[in-house]
């Protein structure tokens, strides 16, 4: 068996598969097919400081090899996570990394302080990129400044390991990333959902009851791939890589690109054991490939020595 | 855990309809309302990932081994389905969420179109209990009637109802069911499944007539599991409710019938 532990700086990961925040919930439905504890890490849904009922329906509309969604952040809020979702998910020995939100600064503040007291997160995942609640994600995430105010309002009080989620949304990815990096972001996850929208032919109406939505599956994969490497470019810290992963030669796309570890998202939805299949199938493809560590893939694109003969 | 199936039979219908008959392990647990998610993809080819989810269709009916659902082709994914072959494997995750509150009273149920679905595996279950119970479908053309024979297997108080008179009364299903509702002698329970509008109409009956009344939805669905929140509903108290995990089954007094679940 290969070494499949990853580090991404402080942050240790026994490998480097996560599930992507909102497509987990708290873990509770997924345990029923594995042990979330066979996970690198398990990303929550977006805690926010109060409880959000989300969106209006519909939320979901399918798109050729993907989905576009506008769920809205729904969530119990910090206090209900904190009583039932945190201990649930610590007994069931997840490594926790908890995905936050909120509509201003302070509300990330505050909803980071709280989590701060709890025992047991091993990280927090700064959500600056939710493409579906217009005061809370999308322009702290688009503007290099406001994302800058919430990952050193949040650095302040969380001392743990911190990642920042970036959206693809943005002309230059790599400046949002510095930005963040700059203001004490130790970890980068990208990329959250690519704003879409679809249109019935019929009826004439958007598909969406909140009309736009966040794109996602295999349909944004080469986008968040190039998002992946550019950013690996512009910066030291490590990254989380995620978008359209359904299978482990997407897995692998991702370390090559120059991520440390990924989050399988919408594939959960197609393939409940997804996510723990591939933990096996990672270490397959090591083994097959004569490598013994992950590292040895992680941002080895076009250092492949002479693999490519291959292919030919 | 999901489970890759035989199809023993895959059979059009008529009126774009089709029955899938599997032989399944995992669904022989499934209970009236139930639903079990598909990823309509032949398992013998290479995988494709699109569409790119799984598809939610009722239980139709359960005999011993044999799992069967009925399903209009309405886009690319039932169209798939209706591509599969018997002998061909499919692979599964099910049963998942809540079935129907049966209770001790008399029952009407009542199906719009492939609605009907969910409503053979409980007249068989309610024929199984010896319970009295009364179904009502309707349609748009006999055509779309196509499943009807199927209930004839577990009751003769069945009644038809088609948009074109082509079978049975002419009209919509919700005209005829203060009729067939009065006919019974113990205030029955109502059992309902169809497009929404006919939903609402019925709660706005149930309500009126102080008859219990549970309603199987329809939604667009992701995980099925209940992790997503993708096919939320609006409630009464204005919060969500998932209709994978919550539903797909509700008693109608809980809901929102207002404009935001349309």
């Amino acid at each position: 068996m290969a070494d499949l532990t990853v580090s991404l700086g402080r942050l240790k990961l026994k490998n480097p598969i996560t599930v992507a925040s909102g497509t987990f919930g708290f873990g509770r439905e997924y345990a029923s097919y594995y042990s979330l504890s066979e996970l690198g890490a398990v990303i929550t849904s977006a805690v926010t400081l109060e409880k959000r009922v989300g969106n209006k329906p519909p939320r979901l509309a399918e798109t050729p090899a993907g989905i576009l969604n506008s769920i809205g952040l729904e969530n119990p809020g910090v206090e209900h996570f904190l009583q039932e979702d945190l201990p649930y998910l610590q007994r069931s020995g997840a490594t926790v990394i908890v995905n936050i939100a909120g509509r201003t600064v302070e509300e990330y503040r505050a909803v980071a302080e709280r989590l701060s007291q709890a025992e047991g997160i091993a990280a927090l995942e700064v959500n600056i990129s939710c493409p579906n609640v217009k005061e809370g994600g999308i322009t702290f995430g688009t503007e290099p400044q406001m994302a800058q105010r919430v990952t050193a309002s949040v650095r302040e009080v969380w001392p743990g390991p911190l990642i920042v989620k970036l959206s693809p949304n943005v002309t230059d990815i790599a400046l949002l990333a510095r930005a963040v990096v700059e203001a004490g972001a130790e970890i980068l996850s990208l990329i959250n959902t690519i704003t879409g929208m679809a249109i019935d032919p019929e009826t004439w109406q958007p598909k969406l009851g909140n009309i736009v939505g966040g794109l996602s599956g295999p349909a944004i994969k080469p986008v968040a791939v190039r998002m992946v490497w550019q950013v690996a470019q512009a910066v030291d810290v490590p990254i989380i890589g995620m978008g359209g992963i359904v299978a482990v030669e997407d897995v692998v796309e991702f370390l090559l690109a120059g991520a440390t570890a990924v989050s399988v998202g919408t594939g959960n939805f197609r393939q409940p054991t997804l996510a723990r299949d591939l933990v096996g199938e990672l270490d397959e493809y090591l083994t097959t490939h004569q490598l013994t560590t992950v590292q040895q893939l992680i941002g080895q694109v076009g250092k492949g020595g002479d693999r490519w003969r291959t292919c030919v | 855990m999901p489970e890759i199936a035989k199809i023993i039979q895959n059979k059009a219908l008529g009126g774009n309809l089709y029955r899938l008959v599997l032989e399944s392990q995992s669904l022989q647990k499934a209970v009236p309302g139930q639903f079990v998610h598909f990823l309509v993809q032949s398992q013998a080819e290479p995988p494709t990932w699109d569409p790119l989810l799984r598809r939610p269709l009722s239980v139709y009916d359960l005999e011993e081994e044999k799992a069967s659902f009925l399903y209009r082709i309405v886009g690319r994914g039932t169209k798939q389905l209706a591509n599969r072959r018997p002998g061909e494997k499919i692979d599964l995750l099910g049963p998942l969420g809540r079935g129907f509150q049966i209770t001790q009273d008399p029952a009407l149920l009542i199906g719009g179109g492939v609605g009907a679905a969910p409503l053979l595996f409980l007249a068989h279950k309610l024929k199984e209990k010896q319970q009295k119970f009364v179904v009502l479908l309707g349609a748009r053309t006999a055509q779309e009637l196509a499943h009807a024979g199927d209930f004839a297997k577990y009751t003769q108080d069945l009644f038809l109802v088609t948009e074109d008179g082509s079978v049975g009364r002419r009209g919509l299903v919700t005209d005829f069911v203060p009729e067939v509702a009065a006919q019974f002698k113990v205030r029955p329970k109502l059992y309902a499944c169809g497009p929404n509008p006919m939903l609402a109409s019925l709660a706005a009956f149930a309500k009126e007539a102080a008859l219990p009344l549970d309603v199987s939805l329809e939604a667009a669905m992701a995980c099925g599991v209940g992790a997503c929140f993708g096919c939320a509903c609006q409630l009464k108290d204005g919060s969500m409710a998932r209709v994978c995990a919550d539903g797909p089954v509700f008693p109608y007094e809980v809901l929102d019938w207002g404009e935001k679940n349309g």
